[in-house]
């Protein structure tokens, strides 16, 4: 079920109503939460709901061991506890999202160097994996692994909980319902926020209180979120960007001016498609009476790349700075060890974002950038960038392309395509590509209304919040009417779901 | 910093942002209520005081190029007539489900490999004489009251007839016509939807227009509740005043593009001799087609030059009635009668076409309506010549460097050599029209009874009943 489809209308009003009449009864209200999201995960393949379910009892029952370890001193109990939930965890996301990959990789490894083994048929005659089919000439083929949605997602919601026990940061929970509630919470199941059980677990010990300021609030974020998806990042992915990135014959036409549309195009629409959703989780979320922390920040506003990813996808990038670079030591060792850390991080949160070559060196190239960000700052007297209004724009403008470019690599189906995009900077005799002016009109307002002042949204919301409850519905009404007339044909799905 | 405690469940009360735990509002109130009433009030204002939402509704298809919406009911365009149509997309009568028998396997090759499929078999229902037609907006009834339709018609007489010698079957004629189909359409129809029917008969009435391909569709997107969105007066505001006067199309891709590129080359042909001797029967429509919007998209299909396009029709027919025969059916050609306007008012029929093939192939009959359309018609027709004559402007055009000159197609309103405004029921002798004097293309009532009468009696008189 899709967050932009009339289904989820229905579905987040049917469980507000449930959730607020049964506000006092804490269990019932968190069955209800249990079922609703169950069922909204299953709408995709109930057949998953399994691998969810398998998820939360090994890290519910692998946190109340770390905790028992740990309050007994024994250090390598919870060792071993910690290990059965990353083991399970990365153990699933390795089956289901990376085995193809990495087999695939190591066969055209083998065969480079000279080898005639083939991985996939080694695994297909010594084990029985049925992993690959036979095709003529007498090759395999390796047979398409469904990746089930949300799975980089949760899985790593789940680890952050038994990491934060290990680490001391919390205690384990003895509810198995409140946390199978957090595992499995629908509003950011699928793509996000990953949520921490730190920040959300006490919000399930608590009574919600109903309160119409905080609805408001939820339905305006949700307002945002359907905007940013529909109207802005739908429209050019359907106009410009998809049209560009069709094929290698498309991206060969486009030319110099060309791909620069399509990446400033693409820039937006990445931005529109998951902050939307993330605005859409956050206010449902919300509506339901429960906080998640916010996942965008306006992030082209960024000055330097690493104030950028403190504002884009910040619950992610911010898990792997918790989690991995300071897990191997962060920047305490010394400098070069600092950039090596970075390195790793980054090449894995490439990595994490999807099973092919372009991710990781995606994640490779912001990692280097963040490594050159670093040195540079060490020559630096104080060790901070210069300061004022112009190097502020020009900060900006820098750090924007630096990121549009890497927005190439990470649209571009392969490395060949990529190729062939760069190629496109040698060709500046093409025109442009003609775009529809509302088109065009959508991007320039896209990009504008991303840099307009934070108090210009904020005075916005509190606008909105106060203005009656009747007008409120009003505007609800027209909004849901204009979001079915202006979006492109068809439920277009959020680009994070591949994730 | 001491761990945070999850372990614990005080059920204290959250806060609200405003720093309180006081609780406010109602949980479904205003907003619920203003969302729902406008949304009711909006679909019933635009229904009854904006007119919209009131026609049948279509669905694009990749298979059928468009289809009718389901069990839904509308007025025709012109707003003279309900049209009703039934769970299967048709403007019938509901139907009785096909009732399968048995399942038979078979070696099909899918995506290039062959497959095992079990094959439903369908079972024939021997109380009931069913006739399966198909057709576009002359045998869907156009304007006319289902009961006035030629296929009701036909069933009517059929029915009479079988009480008269005593036979007790049932007789059920079958409507599966859509407006704007051609053959391509038809043929899919019959394969898909007709044949697990059984039909005894199946008429495929033939229309100068037929052979045109049917142009690349993609299938409708799919959303929720789309085919309950799609019959509501509020998407069909939207849709004419907003989505399509607002939104650019999404570009067609590459493989689209050319086949537009063939549909220009092809009309340039024609134009460039547009009265030359290997014309094909639809060439008037493309070349006045270019001032019908409507009907455009649907010859862009035409990449594969004018002679191969009668030679698909034709194979088609030809592969239906193999189909119709394995069944143990029979099939009926019929020659619609055409009333054109361009160039010199004149009735037009394919019959000449059909009835040499008709004579040499076992289980194909074929019916031709048009010497009965001729009396009744030739007075009106005689008039309209002399207003084409005198009274009609003339369209000018450029084709091979010859400028040629034809009458302009509207009996809807004309002015005479006195300068009188002047309409199609001026005309004498109106009322005993076949066609509608304000829309030539399609079939009065009285002309509906006249095919269906005559169906009757040249099947009759061939022995099919």
């Amino acid at each position: 079920m899709l967050f932009n489809s009339f289904s989820y209308i229905l579905f987040l009003w049917t469980v507000y109503v449930l959730f607020w009449t049964w506000r006092e009864r804490r269990s019932l209200r968190h069955v209800l939460l249990l079922v609703a999201s169950y069922w909204f995960y299953a709408q995709a393949d109930w057949r998953f709901t399994s691998l969810l379910l398998i998820s939360t009892v090994v890290d519910f029952v692998a946190g109340q061991g770390i905790d028992r370890a740990r309050a007994a001193g024994e250090g390598r109990g919870a060792k071993r506890w910690l290990a059965l939930s990353l083991v399970t965890n990365l153990g699933l996301l390795s089956a289901f999202k990376y085995f193809n990959f990495f087999v695939d990789s190591f066969g055209k490894l083998l065969g480079r160097l000279g080898s005639a083994v083939d991985p996939a048929l080694w695994l297909n005659q010594s084990f029985g994996l049925p992993i690959a089919q036979p095709t003529e000439p007498g090759g395999l083929t390796l047979l398409a692994i469904a990746l089930p949605v949300g799975i980089s997602f949760y899985t790593f919601q789940t680890l952050s909980y038994t990491l934060d026990i290990y680490r001391g940061k919390m205690r384990a929970t003895t509810h198995f319902l409140d946390f199978a509630v957090f595992v499995s919470f629908f509003p950011q199941l699928v793509a996000g926020p990953i949520v921490r059980a730190v920040d959300f677990m006490p919000q399930l010990a608590t009574r919600p209180v109903f309160d119409t300021g905080r609805l408001g609030s939820g339905l305006f974020q949700i307002l945002r979120g359907m905007t940013k998806k529909l109207l802005m990042a739908d429209m050019l992915g359907a106009h410009i960007v998809d049209l560009a990135y069709r094929d290698a014959d498309t991206l060969g036409q486009l030319g110099g001016p060309g791909l620069l549309l399509a990446t400033y195009a693409y820039a937006l629409q990445l931005y529109g498609d998951f902050a939307g959703y993330s605005d859409i989780a956050i206010g449902s979320a919300r509506v339901l009476g429960f906080e998640l922390k916010k996942n965008f920040d306006a992030p082209f506003k960024s000055r330097s790349l690493e104030e950028f990813w403190g504002r884009w996808h910040i619950s992610m990038s911010s898990w792997f700075t918790d989690y991995v670079y300071i897990g191997l030591g962060g920047s305490r060792l010394g400098v070069w060890k600092a950039c090596r850390n970075a390195m790793i991080a980054w090449t894995l949160v490439g990595l994490w974002h999807g099973a092919a070559w372009t991710f990781v060196l995606w994640g490779a190239y912001h990692g280097a950038w963040l490594v050159i960000t670093r040195l540079v700052r060490q020559l630096l007297p104080d060790g901070r960038m210069p300061a004022g209004a112009l190097f502020n724009v020009l900060g900006v403008i820098f750090t924007f392309h630096v990121v549009a470019f890497s927005m190439v690599l990470f649209r571009c189906r392969d490395l060949g395509d990529f190729g062939t995009a760069l190629a496109q900077l040698g060709d500046w005799s093409r025109p442009l590509p003609h775009v529809p002016w509302q088109i065009g009109l959508i991007m320039v307002l896209g990009y504008l209304t991303h840099f307009m002042p934070d108090r210009w949204l904020e005075r916005t919301e509190r606008g909105w919040i106060n203005c009656p409850a009747a007008l409120q519905g009003a505007v609800l009404t027209i909004a849901m009417l204009l979001f079915f007339a202006l979006r492109p044909p068809g439920l277009v799905p959020f680009v994070y779901f591949q994730f | 910093m001491s761990p945070v405690n999850t372990a614990q469940h005080d059920e204290t009360r959250r806060s609200t942002p405003d720093g309180t735990s006081r609780e406010s509002g109602f949980i479904v109130g205003t907003r619920t209520f203003v969302v729902v009433a406008l949304l009711v009030l909006l679909e019933l204002g635009l229904h009854h005081l904006g007119h919209f939402g009131w026609w049948t509704t279509t669905v694009q298809s990749a298979r059928y190029g468009w289809r009718m919406l389901p069990e839904q009911t509308g007025w025709s365009r012109d707003l003279t007539t309900v049209e009703q149509i039934n769970g299967f997309g048709f403007r019938d009568r509901e139907w009785d489900a096909p009732v399968v028998e048995r399942h038979v396997t078979e070696t099909r090759t899918v995506d290039g490999r062959e497959q095992t499929v079990e094959v439903p078999v369908y079972a024939k229902d021997e109380d009931v004489y069913r006739i399966a037609l198909v057709g576009n907006s002359m045998s869907y009834g156009t304007s006319v009251p289902i009961e006035q339709v030629w296929g009701r018609v036909l069933e009517h007489r059929l029915a009479e007839h079988f009480a008269s010698i005593g036979d007790p079957r049932r007789v059920l004629v079958m409507n599966f016509a859509v407006q704007g189909y051609v053959y391509e359409q038809m043929l899919h129809v019959y394969e898909d939807q007709i044949r697990p029917f059984r039909p005894d008969l199946f008429i495929l009435p033939t229309h100068p227009h037929d052979p045109m391909p049917l142009a690349p569709t993609r299938d409708d997107a799919e959303y929720d509740f789309r085919d309950l969105v799609l019959r509501t007066a509020t998407f069909d505001m939207l849709s004419r005043h907003v989505m399509n006067q607002w939104i650019p199309r999404v570009p067609v891709p590459a493989e689209a593009r050319r086949v537009q590129r063939f549909f220009s080359q092809l009309d340039q042909a024609m134009n460039d001799r547009p009265f030359g001797r290997d014309k094909q029967p639809y060439w008037q429509f493309m070349t006045f087609g270019r001032e019908d919007g409507a009907l455009l998209p649907r010859v862009d299909g035409m990449d594969r030059g004018l002679p191969s396009v009668e030679a698909d029709a034709m194979a088609g027919i030809m592969q239906v009635h193999g189909m119709v025969t394995a069944d143990g059916g029979e099939l009926v050609l019929m020659s619609l009668p055409r009333w054109r306007l361009a160039f010199e008012p004149k009735l037009l029929s394919t019959g000449s076409k059909w009835e040499p093939l008709a004579r040499r192939s076992d289980g194909l009959h074929h019916v031709d309506p048009m010497p009965a359309f001729m009396a009744p018609m030739e007075p009106i027709v005689t008039q309209v010549t002399s207003i084409a004559a005198t009274s009609w402007k003339r369209v000018e055009g450029e084709a091979g460097g010859q400028y040629w000159q034809v009458p302009d197609m509207n009996l809807r309103r004309w002015v005479d050599d006195t300068g009188a405004e002047r309409s199609g029921a001026d005309i004498e002798h109106a009322e005993q029209s076949l066609f509608f004097l304000d829309d030539v293309g399609h079939y009065s009532a009285p002309g509906h009874r006249i095919i269906g009468e005559q169906v009757f009696e040249q099947l009759r008189r061939q022995g099919v009943f």
